[in-house]
Parts: structure tokens; sequence; C-alpha cells
């Protein structure tokens, strides 16, 4: 083999491919600055990106222009979240929730929150994720994290580059082609203010929820030995965390949503209802203290009984969302000490009237 | 560490590249070979720092044990020394790989109740071990003579090859060590490593990472796979296990080149192979090498008669079937590679007038078939894939589109499908009608700017994989 010919030589080479690789990179990189898929360095709310929150909700949290935070699971993605904005004047609210978001990740979005100085912050309780030990954030950390080896890592990352970018493109083509006039999917999929919902793959139906059901698909499992134990823990962590005492001037709203008598049943029937019902009355000991703080119940609301409001043992239609919404500031539904043991009654006779009801096909 | 990551790429090579030649003119050989050792132990410790003890051993107890054998003066307490260090040697491979088997096995078969232990194999063991064992051999034959405690120590742990090969012998890079000249930074050699560092780069971590996509979704449950999407998925696992491997062997001699040390090829088209036996001198070379020493030859080899040959290549398969795992899925794959071969073997003349076109796509067809075993968990979920392959209910090409699945970012079914199947024929164009392999490409180099561009595209491409890529393949051997 001859390398040392006159032509070429091996420094030449290096040379070459130096410059090249270092051009190349410049305009990879500058690419996904340029495009920004996951909201980065700057969100335009005009852009169509598909909105995947596990990604974008990093971005979305320090870049877009919003003085209210709604952090939650799936039982808030099904939200638009423009609600609120046509509700409370002034309002300019952003929805920070994922599928299964558990209470490491609420943190870690609480914190990016915290850090832009939000003064009304409300956040979802949902009680499964109370009874998880040993929960840790599974976003993408270099989405999260400051940094410039995090920025450099989105940049370079294969999500950004192989995946959203190509589709990103290729979406902003086909909207320009259609001339916006697209299935309400894809309007969903890239609308900030619905981020995460997945309304359009959801019937939202008693028959079709019942038929669920009874195929087997019910809920997250829940461990329940040594459930109270576990949730108390979680709770006291999770509250700890907050430093709500250190932030006298953020409003908290913890709000409740609103689960199915068909969950609560669900939750009966493999004996942890008790604990679910008083997990409420927990948490308003735990933060009454605070003045700036407020709870808020759903789970007493009527349409709990009527799955035509579900899409499945869980998650509430879009129509049910907007009310929740709509009364999220409704002194009505706000829970304290001396209120909570009614509301939880409420629950319990909602529930009973729901099983006595449905009991020709509810399983035994 | 991972060749195909940014520590590795842009921090730990560039470091101890410029550390290593940086004090070439200032300091001897054996401190440049501290270096090279300490930079390898890093390398090997950075995932599981708790195992570079037991390398450390391993290679003490070795190094002990060949001296010993070298410099006995009475045959039996050579015979000692060396018996002593092969038992060591399987013994250790034999706790850390195939203990919670054995026991495993022992509680199915007598219902005992024998309680298995979390062992964590270290990484590359099987393949130090091998190497030791093949070097112990050569001593002990008098083939071989014991270096100095660092070379030695840099034979087995020179990163390049520390955990996942080539299997490299002494006489392979020994006198390289050794060699004052090769201590000195090398331009064209540093140039024409970084060449096939970056193809086996590019076939890691853009090939053989996309093929993973396909084939985790396809093995996942294979009973829901339709005729179609198996056969996409066998496929997509045959080529994926010889991007990744072939992958990690390009970067592991470009890596050995740019320290001026040349490594034996270890890939070579092996899916061009017109038989299982010369498959076997194109696929994981230096395994065979290294099992043809250890098995093959102290078995009788050749010399014991017809039947006893064919009893000898059976055994080797069967080793390398356990070697690869301790499970039964891959001790019925080296056995079904054995049946092959020794069927190969009785006839080799009738095999011979076959055309040429048809042998390879029969072996590859049995090789593709076979990886089912390889990748599968249980033998039983290897079955009903190859029953889905071979003897379908119905001849359906559904879902193909599932094999694409990620839960990062969906595409319409269609697009997907179109994607899986456009990969796999670009695959497929590479690995069988490419005229020339990333070894030939290596050899005929020559550093043309165009090679440099598109070295440099290949490079950039492969850096945006960085962020998915898993470990290699052969790391789990």
């Amino acid at each position: 083999m001859d390398i040392s010919g006159k032509k070429y030589t091996s420094k030449g080479f290096l040379t070459v491919f130096s410059i090249s690789a270092v051009t190349l990179l410049f305009i990879i990189g500058l690419t996904c600055y340029v495009v920004d898929p996951f909201l980065q360095f700057r969100v335009d709310p005009k852009s169509r990106y598909i909105l995947n929150p596990r990604f974008v909700n990093g971005g979305l949290a320090k870049n877009y222009e919003y003085n209210t935070a709604l952090i939650g699971s799936s039982m808030v993605q099904s939200f638009d979240i423009s609600t609120l904005r046509n509700t409370y004047q002034g309002m300019k609210p952003v929805k920070l929730s994922s599928g299964g978001m558990n209470l490491a990740e609420m943190e870690l979005l609480y914190s990016i929150v915290q850090e832009k100085g939000v003064k009304n912050i409300i956040m979802n309780v949902d009680m499964p994720f109370f009874n998880q030990a040993g929960f840790v954030s599974r976003y993408p950390g270099y989405l999260y994290e400051d940094g410039f080896m995090n920025k450099l890592q989105y940049l370079y990352s294969y999500e950004a580059q192989i995946q959203y970018i190509p589709a990103n493109l290729g979406l902003e083509l086909y909207f320009k082609i259609k001339d916006g006039n697209l299935p309400d999917v894809y309007k969903m999929k890239t609308n900030i203010d619905q981020i995460g919902t997945e309304s359009y793959a959801k019937t939202y139906s008693a028959e079709f929820v019942k038929n669920y059901y009874l195929a087997g698909n019910s809920v997250l499992y829940q461990h329940v030995e040594h459930m109270e134990e576990r949730m108390d823990n979680s709770l006291t962590s999770f509250i700890a965390k907050l430093e709500i005492d250190k932030h006298k001037d953020v409003d908290y709203t913890f709000m409740f949503p609103s689960y199915s008598a068909l969950y609560w049943y669900h939750t009966r029937k493999h004996d942890y209802y008790s604990q679910f019902l008083g997990f409420a009355a927990k948490f308003i000991r735990m933060v009454e203290k605070y003045d700036n703080v407020r709870v808020v119940s759903f789970l007493d609301r009527n349409e709990i009984t009527d799955l035509n409001y579900y899409g499945d043992v869980t998650h509430f239609s879009p129509a049910l969302g907007d009310t929740i919404m709509t009364n999220m500031f409704n002194p009505k539904y706000e829970i304290n000490s001396s209120n909570v043991d009614a509301m939880t009654q409420r629950v319990d006779s909602l529930v009973d009237a729901f099983i006595e009801k449905n009991k020709d096909w509810l399983p035994k | 560490m991972i060749f195909s990551t940014y520590i590795f790429t842009f921090v730990f090579l560039p470091v101890v590249l410029i550390l290593y030649f940086g004090i070439s003119r200032y300091v001897s050989r054996k401190v440049q070979h501290l270096l090279l050792i300490f930079a390898s132990l890093v390398f090997y410790g950075y995932n599981h720092i708790s195992y570079v003890w037991l390398i450390l051993i391993s290679i003490s107890v070795n190094y002990i044990m060949a001296t010993g054998v070298q410099n006995a003066t009475r045959l039996l307490f050579r015979k000692i020394c060396f018996v002593t260090g092969v038992l060591f040697n399987v013994c250790l491979l034999g706790y850390y790989k195939y203990y919670n088997f054995f026991v495993d096995n022992i509680n199915t078969l007598f219902d005992t109740h024998f309680v298995l232990r979390q062992i964590i194999l270290p990484l590359g063991i099987s393949f130090f071990t091998f190497q030791q064992i093949a070097y112990l051999i050569s001593v002990n034959k008098k083939q071989e003579k014991v270096p100095g405690v660092l070379d030695y120590v840099l034979f087995i742990t020179f990163f390049p090859q520390l955990v996942a090969g080539p299997i490299v012998f002494s006489q392979d890079v020994m006198t390289q060590y050794q060699d004052d000249k090769n201590r000195f930074f090398n331009t064209d050699n540093f140039v024409q490593g970084l060449f096939i560092f970056i193809i086996g780069l590019f076939k890691k971590a853009v090939v053989a990472d996309t093929l993973n996509i396909f084939s985790s979704n396809a093995f996942f449950d294979p009973g829901s796979l339709s005729f179609g999407a198996a056969w996409l998925g066998s496929l997509a696992y045959t080529f994926q296990l010889f991007f990744d491997f072939s992958g990690y062997s390009d970067m592991a001699i470009g890596l050995g080149k740019m320290f001026n040390i040349n490594l034996p090829v270890n890939f070579y088209s092996p899916y061009k192979s017109k038989s299982i036996t010369e498959f076997w001198k194109r696929w994981h070379i230096t395994l065979g090498r290294s099992l043809f020493v250890l098995i093959y030859i102290p078995l009788g080899g050749n010399r014991k008669g017809y039947a006893r040959t064919c009893f000898n290549l059976f055994a080797v398969f069967f080793v390398s079937g356990l070697w690869h795992g301790a499970a039964w899925t891959f001790v019925l794959w080296g056995s079904l590679h054995g049946l092959v071969r020794v069927f190969e073997k009785i006839f080799d003349k009738q095999l011979d007038k076959v055309p040429d076109l048809v042998r390879i796509f029969f072996t590859f067809l049995f090789v593709s078939s076979a990886l089912v075993l390889f990748r599968s968990l249980t033998v039983n979920d290897a079955l009903i894939m190859l029953k889905t392959m071979y003897i379908p209910d119905v001849i359906s090409f559904n879902e193909i589109s599932h094999l694409a699945f990620n839960t990062t970012l969906a595409y319409p079914d269609m697009m997907q499908s179109i994607f899986v199947v456009g990969i796999l024929l670009i695959v497929s164009y590479f690995v069988f009608l490419f005229p020339k392999n990333s070894i030939d490409l290596y050899n005929e180099f020559k550093p043309k700017p165009k090679i440099a561009i598109m070295s440099a595209v290949m490079f950039s491409i492969a850096v945006i994989h960085f962020s998915k890529v898993g470990a290699f393949i052969y790391f789990n051997f």
C-alpha cells in the first residue's frame, strides 16, 4: 500500500477532514439552532412543530411567555389551556404535562417554572403517583438542565436531528401546501395550548369505557402493601421540595381531578379506596398552614358517574376539562379542613349510586 | 467505555493520543506503556470500576503461571504451572459466566432449589480469558517467550481490543509493542487508522443502531409478528449483528493503527460465504482461530481419523455457542453450526458442484435463521418466530410498520413500512453487492481529499447518532 504519493499527503487529508468535519458539524448545529424543534432557544407560538411533551416541556417552561403554569400528568393532558386564558383576563397560561408524569418530573418542571419567577402555579394532584417509591425523572436531562454541554448535546441529538427536524420541516411544508387546511390531529399535535392531548385518538362514550374495562384494561397497578406509609412519605417529601414558605409571593393551586366513578369502584375492588379518598384530607392538613396555597377538588363532580365524559377508566374528555378550568378559581371548589369530609362523603355517595346503577355489568 | 460516545471520541481518545505521543521524545517506551495501560484500565473501569481488580488478578496469575511454565526445570512443575493457569482461567470464566446457568439447570433437572447469585458479567472476560489461555498454551509449547511484565499487561489490556476483541495472540502484536519506532507519532498510520475508525463508527452508530430499532421490535413479542414482519425482523438482526460487531472491529483496528499497532482482521464479508466453513473464516476470524488452538488441536484435530475429526469440528462449534452465552439458545445455535460444518465436511465434493450463488443464498439463509436462536430470549420464542417464517398459518405482510415503532415520534404506517424496507434494501446492497468491504477500503486507502470529505460526512452523521447508541452486542459475550 502506498500512501505517500506525491499528490496526496496524510497531512493534507487531515486538514481537509478537519475543515470539512468542523464545517459540517457547524451547519448541523446551526440547523438545529434555527429550527429549534424542542424550543430550547425560543418559542414561536405561530410555528407548527410536532410537540412531544417529554421533549418540549423543558423548552416551553424556560422560553414561553406565561404567567401561570399548570403542571400535571395525563389527567390534564386533554386540557385546551386557551380556556384558562379566555376565562381569566390577563392570564397567560402554559400547560406542562406528560403521560405518567411522576413526582420527580413534576418537581423538575416546578423548579424551572420557579426559576423563571412565575407567580401563579397550578399543580395537578394525581394520587397514584404518590404511591410510587424510588421514582426518578425519565425526561432527557439535557433538555431540562442548563449548561453549555447540555445545549451542545441538544444541537447534535439524535432525536432533534434525525427524528424531529425532518418531521417538522416536512410538516411546515405540508401546512403550506394545504394552506392550513389540515386534519384536526395535526392541528392538535402542533398546538401549544393543546400540547400532549390525545383526544383525537380517544372515544368518549360510556359503552366504549365499559367494554374497555371489561376487556381487562384498567389503571396503573397499585401496590397496596404499605401504601399509606408510602403515600405519606411521598406527600411529605413532595411538599418539602416545593419550599412553599420560601416563595410567599407565589400563588399555589393544588387540584384534585375528576376520576371516574368506575375508577373509584376499581380502587374499592382492589382495597385502596379509603387510602386514596382519604389522601385529600391528608394533603390539606399538610398545606393549610400556608397562606398562599389553595386546594381545589373536582373529585365530587356529578360528571364522574357519567362515563360518556371519559375516554378510559380515568381520563376525562376535553368538555369536562373545560368545565374544570373554568372553575379553577371558583371558591365553590376550594376544599379545606372544614369541608373536606363533606367532599369525600359526596364522592362516596356518587360512587355508591354509580355502582347501584351499573351493577348488572360491573364485575363482582 | 464505548467507542461510539462523546466521552470516548472527543475526550478520552484525543487526550490519550496527545499524552502518549506527546511524551514519546522525553521518556522511555516503558513509561509510555505504563501510560497506555493506565488509560486502558480507565477505559475498562469507566462504567464498572469494581471489576478492574478482577482483570488485574487475572493478568497477575497468568503472568506468574506463564513465567513458571517457561522457567520450570522439571517437567512436573511445568505441567503444574500450566494446568493451574488453564484451570484458573476456566474457573474464572465458569464462575462469572456460567455459574447461574449451571445451577439453574441443576435446579430444573433435579427439582432442587439452589439459590442463583447476582453476578454481573465482567466486561470482556471471555475475550481476555481466551487470549490468556491461548498464550499459556503457546508458552507451554515453547512457541512464545514470556515478555517483560509491562509488555504482557499491555498485550492484555490494550484498550482498542480489550473488551470485544479482536482476540489477539502474542505473536500478532508483541514485537510491535516492543518496536521502538512504533512509539512515535506517524501521520500516515494515524490517518489510515482514523479512516477505518470512522467507517466502523458509522457502521455501529448509524447502521447497526438503526437496525436495532427493527430487531428489538421484532423480537419483543415474536408471537405477534406476521410472516413478512418476522422475515424482515430476522433479516434486520442478521445485518445488525454484522454491522455492530464488524463496526467495533473496524474501530479497534483503526485505534490500533493510530498507535502504530496492526491488529488482526476480524471480519471479511462473511455474508458472501459459500458455506459455513467459509463463513467462519470470514466471521469473527480471531475467535475461530482461538477455538482452533484451544479446542480443535488439543482434541486431536484431524490427526485421529475421519470420525474423530468430525466430532472435533462439532465440539469447536458447541464450545463456540457456549462461549457466546450461558443459555440454551446459544448452545443450540453453536450446535446447529457444528452440524452443518460436519455435513459440509462429509459432502464436500458434492457441494462443490452446486452453483456459487445458490450456495451463498442457502448459507446466508441458514446463518440468518440460526441467528433467530442467537437473539431470542428463550428457545420457545425462537421456535415461534421460526415457525412464522417457515410454516406460517397465513402469508401476510401486515404490520411491517410496527418494526419501526418508537416511543418518541410516530410516522404514518405507510411511511414506516417504506422506511423499514428501504433501509434493509440499502443495507443489503452494501452487504452483498458493494464491491469492497471496509478492510479492502482500509488496505487500499489513499489520503485523497474526496475521501477526507466523505469521512467527514460519515463522522458528522455518526456523531448525531451518539445520543442514542446502545452498547455493543459483543460486550455481552
